[in-house]
């Protein structure tokens, strides 16, 4: 029996068992949707589900060629060089699977909040995720706090899928968040781009142009999803009080009254119109999303608005 | 309201205290936040605003609360009851010394006392709680309640006797009996034939009734004898408490046969004594002084005279002499002398009151006392160590104990001495250079007392010292004899034979009193006068059959003519005594209140967690 069992009398919250991540009714709906990536991506013609940007050799084809060694024949057309005693291949708009890079952050920041910002971003990952592995992408999923933890991927196909599931379940929070050198060392090893899907915080002194600034498009596409507790934007009026950073234990004296509410408030404006502004400036999709949303009737719609999901 | 112990408010300066450590360490209430990025850069100047002043918080509130609740609490607060109940609880104090014997107004004053108490006890309200004090020569509660019969059955009990009144020591039972959740008063009854008593402090009313007037009384006051020159000195004191001379006979009785008497003239209030020098042996003697009186029970004082307890010394020596010598010479001491070969079948020996081992010890402690000289070694009573050791002469030596105060062992040469390791029940009295010479102790109820040096080595049994150190010796191991008489009431302190299993007292009017023999037997139910019988018996045999004398006439008892109430200062502010309202006690609701209110942070601290 725990010890601090007479605790729980006048604590009130009670701990209670947290609810399953994912379900199997909830992932059959999620099969309609798809993840909208950017025809510019350089995938492979595996049988992905994205067209590319480029047109490529093709059975069903807009375009032409001349020949040139090492084509396949399968795709020269037959019929031009009858006429015209000349080989060329056809060339149309092939599907292709693209690198799908969710990257999901599981410092200790992520876990304030009831339901955590942890918790969410793992339903964030799972889903989007389970629509990777769906539509024949190349899924990496990569959790990070300090650095970047142990890996799932690359993973291609929904055989993949309960190993990806559980990996994201299972994740194990802690650690400080160190946003720049995570980004920059994950740009680093994976050379050949893909989407990025960034669940995080984003609560890092140095910011998040740095790490962007290695994910330039049209190699990368970025996706930046800003996870933020509702206590986060509208904090109680807590009078006198030690704020303790969770991450690095400082502490900060304080006196949280009307005046410095309004002040911090308005710190908290800049702030997301700084992430905004470097996202937007580097190219990448800012969605900001609160823990509290229920995914399929809140984030869902919002990512499918921001054309996110399709 | 009123507080008895004030000084207990003084813990109420811990309120100031708990202020300033809340200043102090203030503390404040630790939040988590998932980052301090967006909090660092606010101004400051409301923090350094809240640090000067006082933090009034809740938990600052629940400290000052519970402080002043206990500070107040151990002051001892108390409120006039105007809501107590009515119930009173009455100590009475019951003289029941033999002064209340005294016939006064054709009844005895202990009889009017009675009925005093059996007045006080039916007028008691149903609720209201009486407790009976007697004072005799102690004072001892005797009833307490609230059911007026047993109140009733234990006074009819009750029978004056013992000289002297405990006063003091029943009034200090009476208030600590008194129940303080009641009305409380102390009434005394007694004939206030009492010596002068110093001013005391009360704390609750006390009202002193005095039973009884001046009647005149006579009495022998003292009475005592001694053995002198082959004859027998007998001396009383007679003393007349009246305004009117005395002219009489006093007589001295052995049995029913007058052995003496003298015609005595005593003047009002005064004393006279009167001496005889009587020949014959005698068993007891009486002394009565004729006419009649208030108080018959002083008029006659007894005496046991052959009071003697005589010792059977078995010496167990191969050279006997000097030991010898010195034991006949002790007056009620017999000595029979054996061998060590013998000692296992010397007819004296159970019968012996002390055994003597010279240079030998036998396997177990006698059933009497025991004195061993220079004890061989390989013996399972002490410890011997088998050489011996040759004590230089002249060395100083460590003196302890009454037996071998002021003797003088100077010049004395003990030679070589047993070295005897002192067993935990016995103390070294006599020692050089930290050996050994004198021991003396209890074991198993045995008296021993252990001499390490050899008589035959030592010059000790030509000194002056050597029959005065077994003189003395004798009288500390065997018990001493009972006392002539004691005083009514007196504790009597018989130290029984070691043999003796059982002690019988038979009092006059075939009073019986039977109690297992220990150490020491200490008696203090004599109260009635006369010759009482002792006999120490060791499986239904006697052992020693004596007398003691129990005699009620003393100077501060017989003097029956009232005396003035001792000065008892009851205090002013008092309720009780002025409203007859009883004091409520508050320290037990403020130290609930406290408990609850410490409940109540409990609960708020883990809360705030």
């Amino acid at each position: 029996m725990n010890a601090m069992w007479f605790r729980n009398i006048f604590s009130p919250k009670r701990q209670a068992a947290l609810p399953p991540l994912f379900n199997e009714a909830f992932l059959r709906r999620l099969e309609r949707l798809s993840l909208q990536a950017q025809r510019t991506l350089r995938g492979r013609p595996t049988g992905g589900a994205h067209l590319s940007h480029r047109l490529l050799p093709t059975s069903i084809f807009s375009d032409h060629r001349p020949y040139s060694i090492g084509d396949d024949y399968r795709y020269v057309d037959w019929n031009v060089y009858a006429h015209q005693d000349a080989l060329f291949v056809k060339l149309g708009e092939i599907e292709q699977d693209v690198n799908i890079h969710l990257l999901l952050d599981v410092s200790r920041s992520m876990t304030w909040g009831s339901p955590s910002k942890l918790r969410a971003a793992q339903l964030l990952a799972g889903t989007l995720g389970y629509l990777a592995l769906a539509h024949n992408d190349r899924l990496h999923v990569a959790p990070f706090a300090a650095t970047v933890q142990r890996e799932f991927g690359p993973a291609h196909g929904k055989s993949r899928l309960i190993e990806m599931l559980r990996f994201i379940e299972q994740v194990q929070p802690g650690g400080e968040t160190n946003l720049g050198a995570v980004l920059e060392g994950y740009a680093r090893r994976h050379p050949r781009g893909g989407l990025l899907v960034l669940c995080s915080d984003l609560l890092a002194p140095e910011g998040l142009e740095a790490g962007l600034r290695a994910y330039p498009p049209p190699i990368w596409q970025v996706l930046v999803i800003h996870l933020l507790d509702p206590g986060e934007l509208n904090p109680e009026r807590l009078g006198p009080i030690e704020l303790e950073d969770i991450e690095t234990g400082k502490l900060l004296p304080l006196v949280v009254d009307d005046e410095t509410l309004t002040h911090y408030r308005r710190n908290l404006a800049a702030w997301q119109r700084g992430i905004e502004s470097v996202c937007g400036k580097r190219g990448a999709t800012c969605a900001r999303v609160l823990s509290t949303w229920p995914l399929e009737r809140q984030i869902i719609p919002y990512l499918r608005a921001r054309q996110i999901l399709t | 309201m009123s507080f008895l112990l004030p000084l207990g408010l003084l813990a109420l300066l811990a309120l100031p205290i708990i202020v300033l450590l809340h200043f102090l360490r203030e503390r404040r209430r630790r939040v988590p936040t998932p980052s301090l990025l967006l909090w660092a850069n606010l101004p400051r100047r409301m923090e350094g605003e809240r640090s000067r002043r006082l933090p009034l918080t809740l938990l600052l509130l629940l400290h000052l609360l519970v402080a002043a609740l206990l500070g107040v609490a151990l002051g001892g607060p108390q409120i006039a009851g105007a809501l107590a109940p009515d119930a009173r609880h009455t100590a009475i104090i019951l003289d029941t010394s033999t002064s209340m014997a005294a016939i006064d107004n054709g009844t005895s004053r202990f009889e009017q006392a009675r009925q005093r108490v059996r007045a006080i006890t039916a007028s008691a309200a149903p609720g209201d709680r009486i407790t009976l004090i007697t004072a005799g020569p102690r004072a001892q509660i005797v009833a307490s309640g609230d059911d007026p019969f047993l109140i009733t059955v234990a006074l009819d009990r009750l029978q004056p006797g013992g000289v002297g009144t405990a006063i003091n020591e029943a009034l200090t039972l009476a208030e600590a009996a008194l129940d303080p959740q009641f009305s409380r008063r102390i009434v005394v009854l007694t004939d206030s034939a009492l010596p002068p008593q110093p001013a005391r402090d009360v704390l609750v009313p006390v009202e002193w009734e005095s039973i009884g007037s001046n009647v005149p009384n006579r009495a022998i006051i003292a009475f005592a004898s001694r053995p002198w020159g082959g004859r027998l000195q007998v001396y009383a004191r007679v003393a007349n408490y009246d305004a009117a001379p005395f002219n009489g006979t006093l007589r001295v009785f052995s049995g029913n046969q007058v052995v003496a008497e003298e015609r005595v003239a005593i003047a009002p209030n005064g004393e006279t004594e009167v001496s005889w020098a009587l020949t014959g042996g005698f068993g007891a003697l009486r002394a009565a002084i004729d006419g009649s009186d208030a108080l018959p029970q002083d008029d006659s004082a007894y005496l046991s005279v052959s009071q003697g307890r005589p010792i059977l010394a078995l010496l167990v020596s191969n050279e006997p002499a000097p030991l010898r010598r010195a034991l006949e010479i002790i007056p009620g001491v017999t000595v029979a002398v054996t061998t060590p070969t013998a000692y296992a079948t010397a007819p004296e020996r159970a019968a012996a009151d002390l055994t003597i081992f010279d240079r030998f010890l036998p396997d177990a402690w006698p059933q009497g006392a025991a004195l061993a000289i220079a004890p061989p070694p390989g013996s399972s009573l002490l410890n011997v160590a088998p050489n011996t050791r040759e004590l230089e002469t002249g060395r100083l030596l460590q003196q302890r104990g009454s037996t071998l105060e002021g003797l003088g062992f100077g010049g004395v040469v003990f030679g070589a001495v047993r070295i005897v390791e002192p067993p935990p029940w016995a103390e070294v009295q006599l020692s050089s250079d930290n050996v050994p010479l004198i021991l003396r102790g209890r074991t198993d109820n045995h008296e021993i007392a252990v001499w390490t040096f050899n008589l035959a080595n030592s010059n000790l049994t030509t000194r002056l010292a050597f029959p005065i150190l077994v003189a003395r010796t004798v009288r500390d191991l065997a018990p001493p004899p009972l006392p002539q008489a004691v005083r009514a009431g007196e504790p009597l302190v018989i130290r029984p034979d070691p043999r003796t299993t059982t002690l019988r007292l038979r009092g006059p009017g075939d009073r019986q009193i039977t109690a297992p023999a220990a150490a020491v037997v200490t008696l203090d139910t004599l109260v009635e006068p006369g010759l009482y019988q002792v006999e120490e018996q060791r499986d239904n045999t006697t052992v020693l059959a004596g007398m003691v004398g129990v005699n009620a006439g003393a100077a501060i008892e017989s003097n029956l003519r009232p005396q003035s109430a001792p000065p008892l200062r009851a205090p002013g502010n008092d309720p009780g005594s002025a409203s007859g309202r009883q004091m409520l006690d508050l320290w037990p609701w403020l130290a609930l209140a406290a408990l609850l209110v410490l409940a109540l942070e409990w609960a708020y601290v883990l809360r705030r967690r």
